[in-house]
């Protein structure tokens, strides 16, 4: 067998590592946010129990509304008090309200999908790192056995399924560019490869980057890989650790679903990033549209962290940061989490993706669970498809619209949304009413930044602040005129490309 | 045309459309008192204003051989505007041709909707009263006029006028509350105007801030230098409700093309309306102040807009401030997703196609 990395397991109950106690120039720098009460030794500390309240403290963000608040703790007994409420309302943030339609897809049941006769997976690697096959052109790859690897065995990319390699082809992909594909044909008989472990006794920060490395770990909220924020995370050492299923887009619910499917999982990722922040504070973050009934199933707690359920406008992670601006807040996808937390405990790849297909050209929108690779065709032909206008992958407000429905399915993908409807028939000019600057979370002014984009001069666009721009399309999708303003200001902020020759209709 | 396939997909159901029809329903209101008082004139001079105003749009389109675009309703909210702007005793051919040089010198050549600088209706209003004082000044008392043709009568004067002269306007305040009054015709009972007015900042057509600052620096400049001599609120509330402040500031301050677009920008924008409008009462030689002030601070719109920005985008930057102190003090990693914790899903794009992110 090829050496594929090395896995490093861990026994979850001795887990141990070093932990200071706070100094006194911290604890009152920190005493303003939260407090942090003389650590007492683990076995003295009996998890659900809670601390007695302490006196005058405003709790995290300020002001806090709805239901009284509840205490969270982390997994290894330091009890950070705050008061996190179950429910946030973000009414003030700024944002654009959608119309959400959730509820058909979060109706069905979370199914699994069987890939079809022909699997995609895309041999792509962030960089100019050349990826060496591993297996020939012909030969059976089992499960989770590397189809490629780079040549200091650092990053590999696994099989989704058993099956026989076809081929390579080079694909122009919407979401990743051009990458080389590898063409896979599925046998129905699901045999998995022996995966090679090392058990080890202890996890560390280094075991756990390697771990999200080799299992191709992609963070769908932002796309990145894993592995990275992992040691941003380390480096920055942020407070507050969210568990992102906020999908504030109206047909995505794959984060609601993936706490659903596995929610256990999400949590018990959300404890390893403990490695890399020691006395962060966990929740799990989901985003309520106001009439979802499935929201009832979602518990408030999951192993020891909070589930909180915000309301508000789209985009609503920027509202967060904004109410909690004296923190320092991370977020990480539900998805990414589940997949670290399998990887560890049980040595599974990121093969599988939890996607939301929904939309109005969709006849039974569901969640469905798909292997990487999976063309596109397959989930629609899943769900029943009619006429479609636009086919987006991703969310579709930040989505990336497809034209080849072959397209494989690639591992940071939320959801494939299909619309037949093209909501507004004439664009005119822009009339001034300035609803793009309220609406903007980044506070800036998109009509202005696109009226000099479409005039070149780059470098006032700049000091207008374009180069803040989140690429949320808020802005776009609040104009009454039916601008593009989303993708005239998003040229001029430096490193992101809109691919507009994909996009010729 | 065809539409790229760009994010969003979704957009909101607000359309320039759904906004025009808001402000001609909101000024329809308007017409109802003076039509039941003094007949069908308005309504009459109303539609041939926007007859005029609709041929001065398609001559100049077929001139500067530009597509025809009218099915935005602009020309009906401009000539209606312009309707109510001037008396409504005045010959039918004052309201054409303010309407005709709102739409072939004021709004045409800068682009049509969307693209002008001043307000059209504004600006035909004010090429009327300097041109043609004499039509524009002689109100006649509120009685049955004939529905085309000229009005007779004798002239009265109006409470912008006696103002001007330093006296006191004959109507109670009652009367101007609740009954129309010589003047603009748009200068209906008041419960009307603040109805209309309430309806399209409610419908959000209108921002609120440049009406009520426009209000309240009026209110406050009349207070401290009241025309008439010797009652300050009195003269709050005369000043107030005479001539077409009330109108502009409700109806045409409030109009986003030609007003800043930054709420910062907007209060500015309202309260120089009201000074310069209160200014030019007491040192203009005509009695109608307020669009000659609104036509100078379209003027100044954007550059009212940039310094709105720059002030809270500097007063961001102090508030960063704490939280910056906090960044510095941990070590940068190799690769700084910090700023990545600000990036919303579209990082799927360009991290994967930003040039040399290595693993």
């Amino acid at each position: 067998m090829v050496p594929a990395g090395r896995f490093t397991f861990i026994q979850c109950r001795e887990l141990r590592f070093e932990r200071r106690a706070p100094g006194p120039a911290q604890r009152s720098v920190q005493w303003r946010r939260f407090h942090f009460p003389a650590t007492p030794p683990l076995a003295d500390k009996i998890p659900g129990e809670r601390p007695p309240r302490s006196p005058s403290k405003r709790g995290m963000g300020g002001r806090v509304w709805g239901n009284k608040a509840s205490y969270c703790y982390n997994i290894m007994g330091t009890s950070c008090m705050q008061e996190v409420n179950f429910r946030m309302y973000l009414f003030t943030g700024r944002g654009v309200d959608l119309p959400q339609e959730k509820n058909p897809s979060l109706q069905e049941e979370i199914r699994a999908v069987h890939p079809g006769p022909l699997v995609e997976v895309p041999l792509y690697t962030l960089g100019k790192t050349q990826l060496e096959l591993q297996v020939r052109v012909g030969e059976t790859v089992q499960k989770y056995a590397p189809l490629a690897v780079s040549p200091s065995r650092n990053h590999a990319i696994v099989a989704p399924c058993t099956g026989t390699l076809l081929g390579v082809k080079t694909r122009v992909h919407p979401l990743l560019g051009k990458a080389p594909c590898a063409q896979i044909a599925p046998d129905p008989q699901e045999k998995h490869a022996r995966i090679r472990s090392q058990w080890e006794r202890d996890l560390d920060f280094e075991g756990l980057v390697r771990i999200a490395k080799a299992a191709g770990i992609v963070d769908e909220c932002d796309g990145m890989p894993l592995y990275r924020k992992l040691r941003a995370l380390r480096t920055n050492g942020e407070h507050l650790l969210v568990g992102s299923a906020l999908d504030d887009d109206p047909y995505i619910t794959s984060g609601m679903a993936s706490l659903l499917w596995r929610g256990a999982d999400v949590a018990k990722g959300l404890e390893l990033l403990d490695l890399c922040a020691p006395r962060a504070i966990r929740l799990i973050a989901v985003y309520d549209p106001g009439s979802c009934r499935a929201l009832n199933a979602l518990p408030k707690r999951i192993r020891d962290t909070e589930v909180i359920r915000v309301r508000g406008k789209y985009p609503v992670w920027p509202a967060l940061q904004t109410k909690w601006r004296g923190q320092k807040i991370q977020r990480f996808g539900v998805q990414a989490l589940c997949a670290l937390s399998r990887a560890v405990y049980r040595g599974e790849a990121m093969t599988d993706v939890l996607l939301t297909v929904a939309g109005n050209a969709v006849k039974r929108p569901c969640n469905l669970i798909a292997p990487v690779g999976t063309p596109i065709r397959r989930l629609l032909e899943e769900c029943g498809t009619r006429e479609y206008y636009w086919l987006c992958a991703g969310n579709s407000m930040t989505g990336v619209s497809i034209e080849d429905p072959d397209t494989p399915v690639t591992a940071g993908m939320r959801g494939i949304v299909a619309l037949n409807r093209r909501p507004w028939m004439k664009s005119y000019s822009c009339i001034g009413c300035g609803r793009c600057i309220r609406v903007c979370p980044q506070k800036l002014m998109p009509c202005y930044i696109a009226q000099l984009c479409e005039r070149g001069e780059w470098e006032e666009a700049g000091r207008y602040g374009a180069g803040d721009c989140i690429g949320c399309g808020a802005c776009s999708a609040g104009c009454p005129s039916g601008i593009e303003l989303s993708a005239i200001v998003g040229r001029a902020v430096p490193g992101r490309s809109y691919h507009e020759e994909w996009g010729k209709s | 045309m065809a539409r790229k396939n760009l994010a969003p997909f979704v957009r909101s159901t607000d359309s320039v459309r759904h906004r025009m029809l808001d402000a001609i329903l909101a000024l329809c209101a308007l017409f109802v008192i003076p039509i039941a008082n003094t007949g069908p004139r308005l309504a009459v001079t109303a539609a041939f204003a926007v007859g005029i105003c609709l041929l001065g749009e398609i001559l100049f389109s077929l001139i500067a051989r530009t597509p025809i675009a009218v099915t935005d309703l602009s020309c009906v909210v401009t000539g209606m505007t312009v309707t109510l702007l001037l008396p409504i005793n005045v010959p039918q051919w004052l309201p054409a041709t303010a309407a005709l040089f709102a739409t072939v010198v004021a709004k045409a050549p800068f682009g049509g909707t969307g693209r002008t600088p001043f307000h059209p209706a504004a600006a035909g209003v004010v090429f009327v009263t300097v041109c043609f004082p004499g039509q524009w000044m002689q109100t006649l008392p509120l009685a049955r006029f004939p529905a085309w043709g000229d009005c007779v009568g004798e002239p009265v004067k109006t409470g912008a006028r006696l103002l001007l002269e330093g006296l006191r306007p004959a109507a109670d305040v009652n009367a101007l509350v609740w009954r129309i009054s010589p003047g603009a015709a748009g200068q209906t009972a008041l419960l009307v105007l603040l109805a209309a007015g309430g309806y399209l900042l409610l419908r959000k057509t209108a921002g609120w801030e440049a009406p009520l600052c426009c209000l309240l620096t009026a209110g406050l400049a009349a207070f401290l230098f009241p025309r008439m001599v010797g009652a300050r609120w009195e003269s709050v509330v005369f000043e107030l409700l005479s001539g077409t402040l009330l109108f502009c500031a409700l109806f045409l301050a409030g109009e986003p093309c030609v007003s800043p677009r930054t709420r910062l920008g907007r209060c500015f924008f309202g309260a120089g309306v009201g000074v310069l409008t209160m200014a030019l009462r007491r040192v203009g030689a005509y009695e109608e102040g307020a669009l000659f002030a609104l036509l100078l601070c379209n003027a100044l719109a954007p550059w009212l807009d940039r310094e709105a920005w720059t002030l809270c985008s500097k007063a961001r930057e102090l508030r960063r401030l704490p939280l910056l102190k906090h960044r510095k003090s941990g070590a940068r990693g190799p690769s700084e997703p910090t700023e990545n914790s600000n990036h919303e899903e579209g990082g799927a794009l360009c991290e994967s196609n930003a040039s040399t992110p290595q693993i």
